[in-house]
């Protein structure tokens, strides 16, 4: 076969061609190659541009370390940047392109970058683009912004599906070669389930015992504490895309191998360099020879390996430049078998070539120079165990000093490290040497963000020393490849730069995740609409059939309003408010948190959690209960009814049900434990449907059983009741109100909560009921000062919002000495008051400041802020504001301040309670 | 009598929402010898439910009340009800729950109270089937994370 | 990380929601204002095991404490109140 491609061998299937496509041109290759396999197979070298200087780039390995093959794979909302070819499947149609060029790959205009290169080393953004400073925002940011980063986003919604799922076993195996295999089969004949997982698209391994599970494609890319492990599976070209794996393993097993390292020297990045190991992949796995004369850089005796490799598929051998001064016998041995030259002691101080290798200048032992003519260049410095995964961990790994290399230090609990990864087997013979000291040409350390030698000694010159800083101040080690083939080459130059020893330089720490993980496959299904899930109350259907508008509060989906034809918010809203003033309408209060308290010491319980008094209160009546935390700020508020002995039933706000009830547990079980209480959630159990207005008592008159008595005196203001309605559906009643108007609330199994909605409908139609939403829930509680969310913020105190009476002085409660502090009930603070607009039409808005008339519009002058406004359609705009001394200033005049929406107008300081202040509507 | 409804939510082979069923929970019962199941149980009808907590299936709160003593109160229909059955529930279950539903390690009295794609949930097992409730609001949003999975299954 | 609940046996970190220091002492009656300062901010954030409360949120919501060596995430026991 013509080209890169050998004859025979390879595990590719020959008899299945894949066309594909690099860069609009049409190119064909075999199931099993890689991207990279096929384009080297093909002849193509250059494959993309640095990330800095835009300097020609080619494949520098074969597997997931690769730091400079980086491709956009893909076109449309699935584009995909930075895609390493060497771990790309070719399949049939694959559409790839080089990145970070233009306006071609062969041509790359910001190639310029590399006659800057003295401007752009090592931190140049501190030391540039300063003066003049106003240049910043306009002409240097966006510069920059468009110049740097690599690859592009494709800037569309991901179409495509991930998938999360949770695996347990008692040894997971990360690792699928030989060793790891091994033990795999040696756990399993223990029983018990056995994972292993390899990151290669490996075929499943002959005769493995039932209770292994094989996951080939699947990359292990984080250990946890607790024995837990994150992987990853990718299945090329499928469905789901990828597949977070969680898993949670009584052992771990880490056989993850070594890594090459390349040896340093000038322009060992042009297209053609390569890591030793991984031409021999290419060979072996792929039957493709990266070029046709390659020259072999070594220190050690492992790398000797693909000497009778190239000898044996015919490729001619440039010569072996091997930096011991003895090489060994084994490479004079292949050497003499393969018929090629040693240069023994010699040492590559440059790559030669334009858009690709083309020869090497060699200095010899004796210290002349020689040029090689070739077209690869396959490197090896030495192998690391890959150790990345106990690194994550905390374990600093630990320099050995005879295998030249880092090895895992102390272990994650429950976890092994077995052969290549635990330093065996590897770098026999080996000599270190670190980099060729050839000043002329880049010497590149970190091929991906471009940081080369003397970035290194130019960060520790500037008093960047430890390796941390090094690190940040270079970017080694930052980008996407996390420095795989350049760590550690990285710590001896430095620790030489510094006259210290590799131990005493240190190292930094791998971190989560070893490769690449897409945002989708964290995700999973939890995307778009469904990132959280989203709750429903009983009465959704009604509500939706209604017309209703739904808005998210937390979780939940309520009405906000229920637009008739050609209504928009406020018109509907306004309507609904009128309705409910004038006549009746319903709306549903399910959301609010519903905890059903019981016990012997229940109204003991309530006495400890809530301000006010309990214990006094009646069986059949209703109590507004307020909650501080231990520090003396509000927490929440809400009603509690009491209806027997022993059983209260406490109301919260929608957004604090879960705190609420997550504070009354740890009351409970932590606090008071010797009271018997028992607390238990009804949100769901009870569909809760307010009532209000003038005609709510006739409404309900009509729907309750004999022989319960809607009267007032029957039923007055804040009492309750079990009954049934409909003719024997079981019911509570709550006469609440929150919109100020005489009103109920009714509860029923949450099953009748849509037919109780259309139960009412009819019963309130002769007087004109309709349902009304959030929005006009919060016109009218706002006419009515009542404090909600925006009030209780977190910040405000009992005294801010007014409430102070409800303090309780004959007992203890949650929160009472520290709400006593001076400062929390300091008149001075922002305190709650109502505000109309001097003119009666400028609408007031939220979040709007504060400020005395005649000041400076200044943070020193501030006073307090509007924390609730609304359109009232009785009273037109008003609002709800905490401000400082509020209720000695009614009747002043103060400035509404809102520079962020251009408002800016004069309001009067009143009482909160803008309607019916005696609350007389109430007590009808 | 009001009409009940219920959300209309569609059957697969493998998971089918459940008609309601009577449900209380029990906290503090009183009574001896009420054969309670330990944490992370089931024992017939009893099921544990947290801390000194049951949920007991099929019984009237009253005579529930009256023989076990403690608090009761109604849950039948606080709590919706899905079985996910078939040789598929576990691979289904898998990319949901983050327990380990396996046989030897979930068996037929086993009970947990754990979270399903951000649902909070109670499970159980009855027969060959799996036993998922949830707070009644999250019925749909369950329901629609079971029927993905259970796509994803079928078709991978 | 994963805890053992008494009650529901290990579980993934995502279920448990921590609160705050176990090993401060709610003040009792007669207490006075600095005890509840005290009570309330005051922490020795010890680089040790420390005792801590934290709350079974997705799971049976059991509130438990505990006994964690805040360097190396290694927990000692965990106790109920």
């Amino acid at each position: 076969m013509s080209g890169y491609r050998l004859p025979t061998g390879g595990h590719i299937n020959r008899n299945i061609a894949i066309p594909f496509s690099f860069d609009g041109k049409a190119y064909t290759g075999f199931a099993g190659d890689t991207l990279a396999s096929a384009l080297l197979a093909n002849g193509v070298k250059l494959v993309g541009r640095s990330f800095k200087y835009h300097r020609p780039r080619g494949i520098f390995t074969a597997g997931s370390e690769e730091p400079s093959a980086l491709v956009e794979l893909g076109q449309g909302a699935c584009r995909e940047p930075n895609t390493r070819a060497t771990m790309v499947e070719l399949f049939n149609g694959l559409e790839a392109s080089s990145q970070n060029r233009f306006p071609s790959l062969k041509y790359d205009a910001l190639a310029i970058n590399n006659l800057f290169s003295p401007l752009l080393a090592a931190g140049f953004y501190y030391k540039t683009f300063m003066w003049p400073a106003k240049f910043w925002e306009r002409v240097y940011e966006p510069l920059i912004r468009r110049a740097a980063g690599l690859g592009r986003n494709a800037g569309l919604p991901d179409p495509d599906f991930y998938e999360k799922t949770t695996e347990f076993c008692d040894v997971l195996v990360v690792g699928a070669g030989t060793d790891g295999l091994a033990v795999a089969r040696a756990a399993a004949a223990q029983n018990g389930r056995v994972i292993v997982c390899d990151e290669y698209p490996a075929p499943s391994p002959p005769d493995l015992p039932a209770n292994v599970t094989f996951l080939p494609r699947t990359t292990v890319f984080a250990i946890y504490d607790g024995g837990t492990y994150a992987a990853l599976t990718h299945l090329p070209n499928a469905s789901p895309r990828q597949r977070l794996v969680r898993v949670v393993a009584g052992r771990g097993i880490i056989a993850t191998g070594a890594l090459e390292r390349p040896l340093v020297f000038a322009n060992n990045d042009l297209p053609g360099v390569m890591l030793a190991g991984a031409v021999a992949d290419y060979i072996i796995r792929y039957a493709v020879s990266p070029g046709r004369n390659i020259l072999l850089a070594l220190n050690n005796d492992d790398s000797a390996v693909l000497i009778p490799l190239l000898a044996a598929a015919n490729i001619g051998i440039a010569g072996i430049v091997d930096t011991r001064r003895k090489s060994s016998d084994l490479v004079y041995r292949l050497a003499r078998e393969a018929d090629a030259s040693v240069f023994a002691g010699a040492t590559i101080l440059a790559a030669q070539g334009r858009l690709g290798v083309k020869s090497a200048v060699i200095k010899q032992h004796n210290g002349t120079m020689l040029r090689l003519p070739c077209d690869t260049i396959a490197t090896s410095g030495g192998f690391n165990p890959n150790i990345a995964l106990t690194a994550q961990f905390d374990a600093k790994p630990v320099w050995n000093e005879t295998i030249c290399a880092f090895t895992a230090g102390m272990l994650p609990p429950c976890a092994r490290i077995i052969g290549k990864a635990a330093g065996q087997g590897i770098n026999a013979g080996i000599e270190p040497h670190w980099h060729s000291g050839f000043s002329p040409g880049k010497s590149f350390v970190d091929l991906q963000n471009d940081v080369t030698v003397k970035d290194i000694k130019l960060a520790s010159q500037e008093g960047f020393c430890a390796v941390e800083q090094v690190k940040r101040y270079t970017t080694l080690g930052m980008a996407a490849d996390q420095g795989k083939t350049a760590n550690v080459n990285a710590l001896a130059i430095l620790a030489e730069a510094r006259g210290i020893s590799i131990p005493e330089a240190g190292t930094t720490r791998f971190r989560p995740p070893y490769t690449p993980v897409s945002i989708g496959a964290l995700a999973g299904a939890h995307k778009g609409k469904h990132f959280k899930p989203v709750r429903l109350a009983p009465t959704h259907e009604f509500s939706q059939a209604q017309g209703a508008v739904a808005v998210e509060s937390g979780l939940w989906l309520r009405a906000q309003y229920y637009p008739r034809a050609g209504e928009g918010w406020l018109a509907a809203a306004t309507r609904e408010v009128n309705t409910v003033r004038n006549a009746v309408g319903i709306c549903d209060v399910t959301t609010l948190g519903k905890i059903d308290i019981q016990g012997p010491d229940a109204a003991k319980f309530l006495e400890c959690v809530y301000t006010n008094s309990w214990a006094s209160l009646p069986i059949g009546r209703v109590r507004y209960g307020l909650m501080l935390r231990e520090d003396g700020f509000v927490m929440d508020d809400g009603t509690t009814a009491r209806l027997g002995p022993e059983h209260f039933v406490m109301t919260t706000t929608t957004a604090n049900a879960a705190k609420v009830m997550q504070h009354l547990e740890f009351c409970a079980q932590v606090l008071w434990k010797h009271l018997e209480v028992s607390l238990i959630s009804v949100t769901d159990q009870w569909a809760q449907i307010a009532v209000a207005g003038p005609k709510s008592r006739a409404t309900l008159a009509k729907i309750v059983d004999d022989p319960f008595d809607v009267s007032n005196d029957s039923c007055p203001y804040m009492a309750c009741a079990g009954l049934t309605i409909c003719g024997g559906t079981p019911a509570r009643l709550f006469r609440l109100s929150f919109s100020g108007e005489l009103a109920y609330e009714i509860a029923v199994p949450a099953r009748y909560g849509n037919a109780l909605a259309e139960k009412l409908m009819q019963a309130g139609a002769e007087f004109g009921i309709a349902p009304y939403g959030t929005e006009a829930l919060g016109i009218m509680r706002i006419e009515k000062g009542h404090p909600a969310g925006p009030e209780l913020n977190g910040q405000t105190t009992a005294h801010d919002l007014g409430l102070h009476k409800l303090l309780s002085t004959k007992k203890d409660f949650i929160g009472r000495t520290m709400a006593a502090r001076p400062a929390l009930t300091n008149p001075a603070r922002p305190t709650l008051v109502g505000l109309r607009p001097e003119d009666g039409t400028t609408t007031l808005r939220a979040g709007s400041h504060l400020l005395p008339i005649g000041v400076p519009a200044t943070a020193a002058h501030d006073q307090g802020h509007v924390t609730s406004a609304a359109r009232s359609p009785t009273l037109g705009p008003i609002a709800l504001a905490l401000l400082a001394d509020g209720p000695a200033r009614l009747g002043e005049k103060i400035r509404v301040y809102d520079p962020v929406r251009q408002g800016d107008c004069i309001a009067r300081v009143v009482s909160p309670v803008h309607y019916d202040p005696a609350g007389t509507r109430l007590h009808a | 009598m009001l009409e009940p409804s219920l959300p209309v939510l569609a059957a697969t082979a493998a998971i089918a929402p459940l008609p309601l069923r009577r449900i209380c929970s029990l906290a503090a019962p009183k009574t001896a010898g009420l054969n309670l199941p330990q944490p992370g149980r089931r024992a017939g009808r009893f099921i544990w439910n947290g801390p000194n907590s049951w949920l007991v299936l099929d019984e009237d709160a009253t005579t529930l009340a009256a023989r076990a003593g403690g608090v009761v109160t109604e849950q039948s229909d606080g709590l919706f009800l899905f079985a996910i059955s078939g040789p598929a529930a576990r691979e289904i279950l898998k990319r949901l729950v983050p327990i380990d539903l396996r046989e030897s390690s979930f068996p037929p009295e086993a009970a947990a109270i754990t979270h399903a794609s951000h649902i909070g949930v109670r499970i159980w097992r009855e027969g060959d089937a799996f036993i998922l409730a949830c707070f009644r609001s999250f019925a749909p949003a369950l329901h629609h994370a079971l029927a993905e999975a259970g796509q994803a299954v079928t078709r991978g | 990380m994963r805890i053992a609940c008494p009650y529901c046996g290990p579980r993934g970190l995502e279920e448990f929601l921590y609160t705050q220091d176990a090993s401060v002492t709610r003040p009792g009656a007669g207490a006075t204002g600095q005890d509840w300062v005290d009570y309330v901010y005051i922490r020795e954030n010890t680089k040790a095991p420390r005792k801590e409360f934290w709350y079974h949120s997705a799971g049976c919501h059991a509130w438990l404490i505990l006994t964690r060596d805040v360097v190396t995430h290694e927990i000692m026991a965990v106790d109920l109140p």
